[in-house]
């Protein structure tokens, strides 16, 4: 049950950061957000998630409202059908992988015992069935990114907002769990944004390309096309670096 | 360094070592039989176990006040901070006077507690409970605040996109994150009421099995007959030496895991 497109209009002004963005990400497509840091990509996707508030804007997937500035609508982040995974994985330190990810049915009315049947289920899906009893530190960085889709993922998200997923990563195993992400990415239905930083990660994961420079989108487009054409300097130095 | 330490270190240890050796070993089972100190004993553990009780029910919240306070301007932000704080620097004995002035029989709330339920506070064991969570509390708000302070807010936020509504998330992240410190304050809160003879003595006076806890019974009965108080200082002092090794090894699971 597919949400439809994520729409998002918004404005923030936090200290330096002057966030005023436009972007559309379509249902089972992968939208890369890019940019160099502090360009406002992380509180982008806090305003979707909903765990931060934007001083003006509105966020829609299909034809469900989340943020309405001017309507005065505010879905809570836990009714929002949008999974977030961020940067540094943040599993539950106090529990285990199988009840980190079986958080979210349990969350959304599941008993104890079907949100584990469920979260079985995906840790058979994504290759951790083995790992289901350890604990978060007991496991390697590309573990951890799993379970943290997973725990994402078994909620049935409308939406799935991805923060830099591979930056936590060595450089060495960073190529390996960036194909095993996108395979899994092909699979999800609703619409997914990465935020990233890595050409690489655009060309290997996304369709679209938004590019945010200083809180500004500075380019839009099909992937193909925005490296056809980069028209500013940072767009260039980016694209530049996923051809060596 | 070496020789202050070891002074510092031998006025911390020598008084104890010489509670032990004065102990009168051999009397020692006929009087803590002593139906007065047995029951002091129960009216102390009971006690102080329903003040961290309590201060574990009320200090939690007011602590998680005491963080979002953080976004606070100044000035209500220090008062409530030096408010909770206070009950840490007064002397035990001021703060059972207070608690005189507020629920006494003539005092602020105590007054009309009396004329119009006919409820007398002071002298009861209620009093000994008041006066403890008086005393111990900060603590326990403290130990708990900074713990909160120090976990990552954002397990919170990921809880919510998980779908967890603000009581999952309280109960099922916040909480087990938190629980290490919670448990230290709880702690500090039930040896600081263990051990609360001030506010206690001059708040609700000492009347055997109904206000007189142990430390209470332990300085009367120095008077009247030594050996008995030494029994019952080896007693606290074990009751805390326990508590202290007891509660030390559950503070691990969930943070070392």
């Amino acid at each position: 049950m597919s949400g439809g497109d994520l729409d998002v209009r918004l404005t923030l002004g936090r200290g330096d950061l002057v966030l005023d963005v436009a972007l559309t990400a379509s249902a089972g497509r992968v939208l890369a957000v890019a940019g160099p840091n502090g360009a406002g990509k992380t509180t982008l996707l806090e305003c979707v998630a909903g765990v931060t508030v934007p001083d003006a804007g509105r966020v829609v997937i299909g034809d469900r409202v989340l943020e309405d500035s001017v309507a005065a609508i505010r879905v809570p982040t836990e009714a929002r059908r949008v999974g977030m995974v961020f940067q540094d994985y943040l599993l539950f330190p106090h529990l285990t992988v199988l009840d980190n990810v079986a958080f979210g049915p349990r969350s959304t009315g599941a008993g104890r015992r079907e949100a584990r049947e469920r979260a079985g289920e995906w840790l058979d899906r994504f290759c951790l069935a083995g790992l289901a009893e350890r604990r978060p530190d007991q496991l390697s960085g590309g573990q951890r990114q799993r379970v943290a889709l997973a725990r994402a993922l078994v909620t049935d998200p409308d939406v799935l907002l991805l923060d830099e997923p591979l930056a936590a990563l060595d450089v060495e195993v960073r190529d390996e769990v960036r194909v095993e992400l996108g395979r899994h990415l092909a699979d999800f239905r609703g619409a997914t944004v990465v935020v990233t930083h890595d050409a690489a990660d655009i060309r290997a994961l996304a369709a679209d390309v938004v590019i945010l420079e200083r809180g500004r989108v500075s380019h839009s487009g099909t992937v193909d096309a925005i490296f056809g054409a980069p028209t500013t300097p940072y767009a260039r130095r980016l694209l530049a670096r996923a051809i060596d | 360094m070496w020789i202050p330490a070891g002074i510092a270190l031998a006025l911390l240890v020598l008084p104890l070592v010489a509670l032990a050796v004065r102990a009168p070993w051999a009397r020692l089972p006929a009087l803590l039989a002593r139906s007065e100190i047995a029951s002091a004993l129960a009216l102390s553990l009971g006690t102080a176990l329903l003040s961290t009780l309590i201060a574990l029910v009320l200090g939690i919240p007011l602590a998680l006040v005491l963080v979002r306070s953080a976004a606070w301007p100044a000035v209500p932000r220090r008062v409530l901070r030096a408010l909770v704080t206070v009950p840490l620097v007064l002397p035990p004995v001021v703060g059972g006077v207070a608690l005189l002035l507020l629920l006494g029989r003539r005092g602020l709330i105590g007054g009309a507690l009396d004329a119009w339920w006919g409820l007398t506070i002071p002298f009861t064991t209620t009093a000994v409970v008041i006066a403890q969570v008086f005393v111990a509390m900060p603590f326990l708000v403290l130990a708990v605040e900074g713990a909160v302070r120090a976990s990552d807010r954002r397990f919170e936020q990921v809880a919510a996109t998980l779908g967890g509504s603000r009581a999952t998330v309280f109960l099922r992240v916040t909480l087990p994150l938190v629980a290490p410190g919670v448990s230290a304050g709880a702690v500090l809160c039930f040896t600081r009421a263990l051990g609360e003879f001030g506010a206690t003595i001059t708040f609700a006076g000492s009347f055997p099995g109904v206000t007189q806890t142990l430390p209470i019974a332990t300085y009367l009965e120095l008077q009247r007959d030594p050996d008995a108080a030494i029994a019952l200082s080896l007693v606290l002092m074990i009751v805390s030496v326990v508590v202290l090794v007891a509660l030390r090894d559950r503070w691990m699971p969930g943070v070392s895991a």
